[in-house]
């Protein structure tokens, strides 16, 4: 008879129940089945193109909501993305240049974040960043910002009570070690990609033919379109047109005056590209709820529609660059009156009341 | 015996499997196509065009900071056939031409699946044809030629088939050039069709056959006559707004002149 060391036995025994305790990262028993999620966007709006390794799913959005509401991002848990894009503020937080954690201004304002699904040729003032997912990342690590290390962050969400499920639920991770941040950016991706308004502003109405202008909205229409030659062409259509109300295209709309190129005290687009050129130039924004998001410009200079509208009938300042649209417009005090009439008829608030963008911890 | 009978059309289908597989497609039955190169090149005065480089027009300084337009029904033209070469695409030298490397390379447009043969003529539209102008952006992904909103004007449904902008000297002191060129033009009736016929064009397999077509800016300024030279003082701006007809004859008037600005080798 063979006999078998008890030591062998005891430690046989511990084998078997190590193995057969469930690890505590396993999150396999979580079920994983994510809904489609369906978007509703405006018949006459651009389709909406999303990328083919971040699919829309309900689990997904409802994740990205969280992150992007949840101040578990920053650094001493204060701040969000939430923060600077504040949905009462149409998602921008109404100041002229945005405060990070540390109390220390940036230098531009916060973009709305409306239909930014739609942007296709970069995103924030200078482009820097050519999709949502790339951005998501961003902010979490910028010193002026969220100013914390994605691995502080990662730590938090894996310890979380409630995230690694949600992870689960959202991209079928087996492990929270599976949480990263190219997948906490996706969700907030897929959320931001929700952002959609109702594309029923009384302009929109106006376009369909289903209600009539007032003679201001009118002529501001007019002007805005350059639809006749009885009032000024305020030539703004030309880079705020197309159904999201703006080209977003890189311009010098002439804020600063610059004999040389080098000297503008924010390069914006130019910091990107690195061509001279390009200096100076910063992303058109959509128009859409324009009445919502003050103050103006990428740094937040202009606090009034007027004095949006004051700069550029004056033809703003020289540089080399300046586009060639900056024109002095000759409008009178009426006609600047009803373009900032008509402009208000682009405000559409319904979309806010989506519950599916509202702080889910509220 | 039936089992004899499916391997053999198993090994059959599996033989007949590996050789559509092997086949190359451009070598489809007498390998009779291949890929084309368009190339696009923009001058000024017979040199590259730099963008923002210094230039002199009319006795002045002057730089162009945008470029682009439009190609359309784009085709090559033999005796007896006439084959499509594309249907629209968006020629962009603004970003392109930022160095002189870049300007002397130019745009390149590859074009598969062309028949092989000797082609006399090149036919094309500068601008946007009817059919296409009824749509608009929101019709086509971002990523196709007409998909992008800043190049349709909404309020005068049509695309812009072309667009340039500068500045030049307006004053005499070219220190500073304070004066703007803005030349877009649109709508249906600026469409122009350009044929070239006495070319030679052997497009053969295995080579890639290159076509230049280029754009010389110094033309578009000058025309080919004093009535079609551009007077920048009076004429360095339109949007061919349909209801300003001072608009409306600049921009036919600049039309013309990059169609007879436009040459092909």
């Amino acid at each position: 008879m063979i006999r078998i060391p008890s030591q062998f036995i005891f430690f046989l025994f511990i084998i078997i129940v190590v193995s057969s305790c469930k690890n505590d990262d396993d999150l396999t028993d979580i079920d994983y089945n994510p809904i489609p999620y369906t978007l509703e966007i405006p018949a006459h709006f651009p389709t909406l193109e999303i990328p083919s390794d971040n699919p829309m799913t309900v689990e997904g959005v409802q994740l990205g909501r969280r992150l992007f509401y949840d101040p578990i991002l920053s650094a001493d848990n204060t701040m969000s993305c939430s923060s600077c894009h504040k949905l009462e503020h149409n998602f921008t937080d109404g100041n002229s240049t945005s405060e990070g954690i540390d109390g220390i201004a940036g230098r531009r304002s916060a973009m709305s974040l409306e239909n930014i699904a739609f942007f296709y040729n970069g995103l924030a003032w200078d482009g820097k960043h050519m999709t949502l997912e790339e951005q998501a990342l961003e902010p979490v690590t910028n010193e002026i910002e969220l100013h914390n290390t994605w691995g502080n962050v990662i730590e938090d969400l894996k310890n979380h009570d409630d995230y690694p499920t949600r992870f689960r639920k959202a991209f079928g991770i087996e492990s929270i070690d599976d949480i990263t941040k190219e997948l906490a950016a996706k969700a907030i991706a897929q959320f931001e990609r929700i952002i959609i308004s109702n594309g029923n502003s009384k302009y929109d109405q106006i376009e369909s033919g289903s209600i009539f202008p007032s003679d201001a909205e009118f002529n501001g229409f007019d002007m805005y379109f350059d639809l006749s030659i009885d009032t000024p062409d305020a030539e703004c259509s030309h880079c705020h047109g197309g159904v999201l109300l703006t080209t977003n295209e890189y311009i010098n709309n002439g804020l600063d005056e610059a004999i040389d190129l080098t000297s503008f005290n924010d390069l914006g687009r130019g910091e990107v590209t690195g061509y001279l050129f390009d200096n100076g130039k910063f992303r058109v924004p959509s128009l859409r709820n324009i009445a919502l998001t003050a103050p103006y410009m990428h740094d937040g200079r202009f606090q009034t529609l007027e004095e949006v509208i004051d700069h550029y009938n004056s033809g703003g300042h020289y540089a080399e660059n300046r586009d060639p649209l900056i024109q002095p417009l000759g409008l009178t005090e009426q006609n600047k009156s009803d373009l900032i009439t008509f402009l208000h008829t682009l405000t559409d608030t319904t979309y806010l009341s989506n519950p599916d963008l509202s702080n889910p911890f509220e | 015996m039936f089992t004899i009978l499916k391997r053999t059309i198993l090994l059959f289908s599996l033989a007949l499997l590996s050789l559509i597989i092997s086949c190359d497609s451009t070598e489809s039955p007498g390998g009779d196509v291949t890929t084309v190169d368009v190339i696009f090149k923009a001058l000024y005065n017979g040199d590259p065009l730099v963008m923002n480089n210094r230039y002199i027009y009319d006795g002045k300084e002057i730089s162009f900071s945008k470029l682009q337009f439009y190609i359309s029904d784009l085709s090559l033209v033999s005796e007896n056939m006439e084959i499509s070469i594309n249907e629209i695409d968006f020629i962009d030298f603004t970003n392109n031409n930022i160095n002189e490397t870049d300007a002397i390379n130019g745009i390149k447009v590859s074009k598969a699946s062309i028949p092989v043969g000797n082609y006399e003529g090149i036919k094309l539209g500068i601008g946007v044809p009817s059919d296409l102008n009824e749509n608009t952006p929101v019709d086509y992904s971002s990523s196709h030629p007409l998909g992008q909103a800043s190049e349709y004007w909404s309020n005068w449904n049509s695309y812009i088939f072309s667009k340039l902008e500068g500045k030049f000297d307006q004053d005499g002191d070219p220190t500073i050039l304070e004066g703007d060129i803005l030349h877009h033009i649109g709508m249906d009736e600026m469409l122009r069709e350009k044929e070239v016929t006495d070319l030679d064009i052997a497009v053969k397999t295995n080579t890639n056959t290159e076509v230049i077509i280029e754009l010389d800016v110094f033309d578009i300024l000058n025309g080919t006559s004093t009535n079609s030279s551009i007077n920048l003082d009076l004429e360095g701006f339109t949007h061919t707004n349909p209801t300003d007809q001072g608009q409306v004859d600049l921009a036919t008037k600049i039309a013309n002149n990059w169609k007879s600005a436009t040459s092909i080798r």
